[in-house]
């Protein structure tokens, strides 16, 4: 592998689906942000202070899967409407490469939100040095995790509708259903084991943890990590070794 | 050295559609090829096996010398290709997206800048240079993707029906290139549905049926497969069709009526029967175009 031409390839990709667009049409910056914002207002207006302080955890590591699941669509709409991935499938770039690529372009979309919920969260007093590496990781599996079944996922599918009708419930489903911007323990006994199969609600236990809204026993820290990582590397392989490259 | 040779080549899609048919063909490095048939014929299909994009149901087929099937990733350093009814992207200027398209193909970000300033211009898209795609007409964006393949400088280009919609003087600087970068050593494979292209720009030429393989070669050979040199166009409402397989192959094509003939005495003939029968009558040699529709029109309706 020669690194400079990966680095290169990202940068492009980054440029062409990320940045350029960005600039050209800044609106999708408050798109990305308008939707965190609001559950965290709702919940300002009922909730204690610890519930918002909860929903700031949950805004971050939503956006991240929403990066993540944007994927889809935007790699079906360059395969399907524009016939780029046709281009890409004759060039010397590799899937692994092109699914980067386009995944840190999504991701240049979410950053400045997630950068404003990192500052809020830093003024709220919540963020110490010592929680910032447990809060990173969660964020970056869930990224990783996200990105690799979006991948996955769009190159299965052909029509552009379907994957976003599948993209929207995937999104409901995987960052505002479980517990993520509140707190498990709301949850009734059932849906909290069921709550447990997801893996954003394990990235949030640690990130919650971590900025000490809920304490974990360290079997618990365990158990969340590993659920976490099982999802991401599995997702991941079946990102890498059965997404659709060459068509059948 | 052959830049695209296939074996046997069968397609076969999910839900039974047989695309190609057993094709074997082969292209020398080089040169400009052009791959003929009518909407349905198989053209796409094979340029996208070819290209591997796109795997074969059976048959085998290689690409400078590398097994399409197995050896993907060497064949994927040395080619480039424009699909069918490609589109740029809206909100990325001319400049940009063929920068960013040889940047992804690993070039560095100067000499990618270099290169697609140097292929706009060669394509006649400098005033558009900087503007967004979103405001260019449908010809131009079609312009847009030949320039992003062009300025890979791959050893072989796969170009899927690259001048579509353009008009004929951006068809000719279309062509300008192509045969530059073919006089430089590139090999271009390309589809397209206009004979005259065809035959002013490839070294050699192929026409698929139905997924089959009619005739490869040069202009000259495909025209030995066939012994007319002369063809006449009759109006079919003003004459009787059987009066006129005396004078050399019929064929019928909508409100005209073909006479494919070997002679000049049987145009001569002809001629001379038409103006008895005070029906118009216009002689021509044969073209590409004619070959074309003789080869796949016998195919069709025999
Ligand atoms: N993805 C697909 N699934 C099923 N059948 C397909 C698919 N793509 C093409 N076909 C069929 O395969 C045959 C050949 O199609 P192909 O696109 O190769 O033709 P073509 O010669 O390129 O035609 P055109 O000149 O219209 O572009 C057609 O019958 C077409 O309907
Ligand atoms: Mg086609």
């Amino acid at each position: 592998m020669n690194i400079a031409r990966e680095i290169r390839a990202l940068n492009a990709l980054v440029l062409m689906n990320g940045l350029k667009p960005i600039v050209r049409s800044p609106l999708w910056l408050v798109v990305e942000l308008s939707f965190p914002l609001t559950l965290i207002f709702f919940i300002s207006l009922y909730a204690s202070e610890k519930a918002v302080s909860e929903a700031l955890i949950g805004a971050a590591i939503s956006l991240m899967t929403l990066s993540g699941l944007a994927l889809q669509s935007d790699v079906v709409w360059l395969r399907v409407e524009l016939k780029f991935q046709d281009m890409a499938v004759a060039s010397p770039i590799s899937p692994t490469t092109y699914m980067l690529g386009l995944a840190l372009s999504e991701l240049a979309y979410s950053s400045p939100a997630i950068l404003l919920i990192m500052v809020l969260m830093i003024l709220r007093g919540m963020i110490t040095l010592r929680s910032i590496p447990l809060i990173l990781l969660s964020l970056i599996l869930c990224w990783l995790f996200a990105t690799s079944l979006g991948f996955y996922l769009s190159t299965k599918i052909t029509d552009l509708r379907h994957i976003w009708a599948l993209s929207s419930l995937l999104s409901v489903l995987i960052s505002m259903l479980p517990p993520v911007y509140y707190s498990i323990e709301l949850l009734p006994e059932w849906a909290r084991i069921l709550s447990l199969i997801i893996p954003t609600t394990h990235a949030a236990l640690l990130a919650k943890d971590a900025v000490s809204l809920t304490s974990l026993t360290l079997l618990n820290k365990f158990i969340s990590l590993t659920i976490l990582l099982t999802w991401t590397i599995t997702l991941t392989i079946i990102a890498a070794k059965r997404s659709t490259w060459r068509e059948k | 050295m052959e830049a695209v040779v296939s074996e046997d080549l069968v397609k076969i899609y999910e839900g039974g559609v047989k695309a190609l048919d057993s094709v074997s063909l082969s292209v020398k490095s080089g040169i400009v090829f052009s791959l003929l048939g009518r909407n349905g014929a198989g053209k796409t299909t094979f340029l996208r096996i070819m290209a591997t994009q796109l795997l074969p149901t059976s048959g085998r087929g290689y690409v400078l010398g590398h097994d399409i099937v197995s050896e993907a990733g060497k064949i994927r350093e040395k080619i480039a290709v424009i699909p069918q009814e490609s589109r740029p992207m809206y909100i990325l200027t001319v400049k940009e997206h063929v920068k960013y398209f040889l940047m992804m193909r690993g070039l560095p970000m100067n000499e990618a800048s270099q290169r697609s300033s140097r292929i706009i211009r060669d394509l006649g898209l400098e005033e558009y240079s900087n503007m967004l795609c979103m405001k260019l007409s449908g010809g131009l964006r079609r312009k847009v993707l030949v320039a992003m393949a062009m300025a890979t400088e791959a050893e072989i280009l796969f170009l899927d029906e690259p001048t579509t919609g353009l008009d004929p003087l951006s068809r000719r600087l279309v062509w300008d290139v192509i045969q530059r970068a073919s006089m430089s050593g590139q090999t271009i494979f390309l589809t397209t549905h206009y004979m005259d292209e065809a035959e002013k720009i490839s070294n050699e030429i192929a026409i698929i049926h139905s997924g089959r393989l009619l005739a490869s070669g040069t202009l000259e050979e495909l025209k030995k497969l066939t012994p007319y040199k002369l063809k006449a166009e009759i109006p079919s409402d003003s004459i009787r069709i059987e009066e006129l397989s005396e004078y050399g192959r019929v064929l019928k094509l909508g409100r005209r009526i073909i006479v494919y003939m070997a002679d000049e005495e049987s145009s001569r003939k002809l001629h001379d029967y038409c103006i008895s029968m005070r029906t118009p009558v216009t002689f021509s040699p044969l073209s590409l175009e004619d070959l074309f529709i003789k080869l796949v029109g016998e195919n069709e309706y025999s």
